[in-house]
């Protein structure tokens, strides 16, 4: 067991310095996952890449982006990446393919991430308070 | 002794499409006490309606913070402000740039207001009607025009044909201007990027087509860049030489100084594929330049005498048998992309005298490759030399010390050699080499980031062999700063300085030195363990791999 684990060591030491956890998100629970993880502190992972698939998602109500009006903590380094098919395999970086939306009258997306955030390829359609606080 | 700084916070917003809705959208950049990335590049941001700022940058206004704003090639029209305020509000932000952006039809306050604590900002290139409490620096191309929207109304910020957007960016983006505009197709077509999200497909270029592996003649290389020369503006030379991959042109002499802006593109030669792959090369570049017999002193180069506005862009060629395959002595904004430099060069590009450079990218199909640069005469050559009189070049996402496919060793003498200030050199792979990175007694201010050196390009089955070079970094410069890199399997220290006050913040390293006692990780003034590395650890082995270590020199 011990030697497996310094085989593993070795195994990320020598292919990339981060350790990625990639998702493929296609409704707004699986969305709200992404963040979750990202939001966690799996030891698991350094990096959260949520692939989101072609779609609207009205992110309206669900604190998990938002932490209910209170910056949400983001632990680990998160990517939020647009224009995904139906099994995340391949990608149309075209904005106006993904569509968020929050209809309510507070910030719909509070995050404040300790390391990196990229957000990329997604319409923010009538969306209320973006806020993103490092 | 240089204090440490906390880890480098990127926050990036691109190609997204902001439209309708009210209140701030508001991005925040701010590491305590570090330097922070807020980049927002490619978006639409539009009709939006705030009490204050639609728009709101922010930094932080602790001591020690340095954030870097970069916004390139947005549009922002159609949103409403404060009176008092703007469109964006910028605040305690240390190094501020607007690129390329169109801010068009803006009602309340202006474009671009400063609400407190910004730095001088640099403009290049924006349609921009005016900005309040902001103080000018360095700024050059901007337009008060009507871009001309197709529909701005209907929230269609493409523009008509006759644009003055169109072709007439500024494509030194720090950090790149990305690789697809907003609808997905390609950010860089024609004469020059864009201003705005979207690229228009007009390309502003004559088309010179080589058709001849022939050293000279009709449809050779050397007559197209000689046409190319006589013929002003921004010219592209495409291939379409009949047979399979790699076409061979072999020069019987130097080929003529390129003395105005030209795109010399590979990727037009048929049976060209590109690269879609982070771990290797997995292309075919189908074009290979060599000399007949022996070596010859340069492929490509830019004289001195090319003005600022002269831009050399090479794209997807294979490079054999040369003192330094290209060589930029003046222009600015060159770029370099795709490329292979192999078989046996004395150097790979040589960055002489000429700013903003862009060596590789954030694509994978603009991954270059760098393999064997040896000084023949015992004068050490490299594979990117970035001289004295260079300034802001950018060198990304690279293999430098491996062959043209990504993979096999091809070590240089030195990979990387740095001798001039403020370079960005990033997320490349560097392994092979005598010594990786090369940083001479005067090069300052550089910043090299996120690079892994002496590792291989990937590991599926351990134990894995290293691709160590000699020793991993080199330092006698000054005041330079090393984030978030790895050292590994080098076979002597990981990084070695000798010059003052540069800051190594957040490095990992395993596996370096010779496996005595005699070699520290980290290898500050005199060689070996002294005084100054008393609270590194000596060749920390596998279990404790990725060790993270926190020093200066001193």
């Amino acid at each position: 067991m011990r030697r497996l684990f310094v085989m593993f060591l070795l195994l990320i030491s020598t292919s990339s310095p981060a350790q990625d956890l990639s998702l493929c998100v296609g409704n707004v629970s699986q969305f709200a996952s992404a963040i979750d993880a990202a939001a966690g502190n799996d030891p698991g992972f350094d990096r959260v890449i949520a692939r989101v698939r072609t779609g609207t998602y009205d992110l309206s109500g669900s604190t998990a982006f938002s932490g209910n009006n209170v910056a949400r903590l983001i632990n680990k380094d998160l990517v939020i990446s647009g224009g995904y098919n139906s099994d995340c395999s391949a990608r149309s970086l075209n904005s106006f393919n993904t569509i968020v939306r929050n209809t309510t009258a507070t910030r719909g997306l509070f995050l404040a991430p300790i390391g990196d955030l990229t957000i990329q390829g997604l319409s923010f359609d009538n969306f209320e308070g973006i806020w993103v606080r490092a | 002794m240089t204090s440490t700084v906390d880890v480098l916070t990127r926050i990036e917003f691109s190609n997204n499409r902001v439209f309708g809705g009210e209140g701030n959208f508001e991005l925040n950049a701010e590491s305590g006490s570090g330097t922070s990335l807020l980049i927002l590049k490619n978006n639409e941001f539009g009709g939006r309606v705030s009490a204050v700022c639609p728009i709101d940058l922010s930094g932080d206004s602790g001591a020690g913070t340095e954030v870097r704003l970069i916004m390139a090639n947005n549009v922002i029209s159609l949103n409403t402000s404060d009176t008092l305020r703007g469109t964006v509000c910028v605040r305690h932000i240390e190094q501020p740039g607007f690129y390329n952006n169109i801010f068009f039809v803006n009602v309340g306050g202006s474009d671009l207001h400063g609400v407190s604590n910004v730095a001088p900002i640099t403009t290049r290139n924006n349609i921009i009607e005016a900005t309040t409490n902001l103080t000018a620096g360095s700024s050059s191309g901007n337009l008060n025009v009507n871009p001309q929207f197709l529909n701005a109304l209907g929230g269609d910020f493409r523009v008509q044909s006759t644009s003055p957007a169109i072709n007439s960016g500024e494509d030194a983006v720090p950090t790149g201007a990305g690789a697809s505009d907003i609808l997905g197709g390609p950010r860089f077509v024609g004469v020059a990027i864009d201003r705005g999200a979207h690229e228009s497909i007009i390309t502003g270029t004559s088309d010179i087509l080589v058709t001849s592996i022939s050293d000279s003649g009709v449809g050779s290389l050397r007559n197209a860049i000689v046409a190319a020369n006589s013929s002003p503006g921004f010219n592209r030379i495409a291939f379409n030489i009949s047979g399979g991959c790699p076409r061979v042109i072999n020069l019987n002499s130097l080929l003529p100084d390129i003395s105005d802006s030209l795109t010399i593109d590979g990727t037009t030669q048929p049976g060209f594929v590109p690269n879609t792959n982070d771990l290797s090369y997995n292309g075919t570049r189908c074009v290979l330049l060599k000399p007949t017999a022996g070596l010859l002193q340069t492929g490509l180069r830019v004289p001195a005498a090319a003005s600022s506005s002269v831009r050399l862009v090479v794209d997807s060629l294979i490079f054999g048998g040369f003192g330094y395959a290209v060589r930029l002595d003046g222009g600015r904004a060159h770029q370099f992309g795709g490329n292979a430099n192999a078989m046996a060069n004395e150097g790979g590009i040589w960055v002489a005298d000429a700013d903003d450079v862009e060596i590789g990218g954030s694509e994978f199909s603009q991954l270059n490759t760098f393999a064997d640069s040896s000084g023949a005469d015992g004068v050490a050559s490299a594979g990117i030399l970035l001289g004295a009189a260079s300034e802001r070049a950018e060198v990304i996402r690279n293999y430098i010390g491996f062959s043209a496919n990504g993979v096999l060793e091809g070590g240089n003498d030195f990979g990387i050699h740095v001798l001039g200030n403020s370079h960005v050199i990033e997320q490349n792979l560097i392994g092979n080499n005598t010594v990786g990175l090369f940083f001479g007694s005067d090069a300052a201010n550089n910043s090299l980031t996120g690079n892994r050196i002496g590792v291989p390009a990937f590991c599926f089955v351990p134990p894995c062999a290293g691709s160590g070079n000699l020793i991993g970094v080199r330092i006698l410069g000054h005041d330079n700063a090393l984030v978030s890199n790895l050292t590994a399997f080098n076979s002597g220290p990981g990084v070695r300085v000798e010059g003052n006050s540069n800051s190594i913040i957040d490095h990992s390293s395993h596996s370096n030195g010779d496996g005595s006692l005699l070699v520290p990780p980290i290898d500050i003034a005199s060689a070996g363990f002294t005084a100054n590395d008393n609270d590194a650890v000596a060749n920390p082995p596998m279990a404790i791999a990725d060790r993270t270590f926190r020093r200066s020199s001193a």
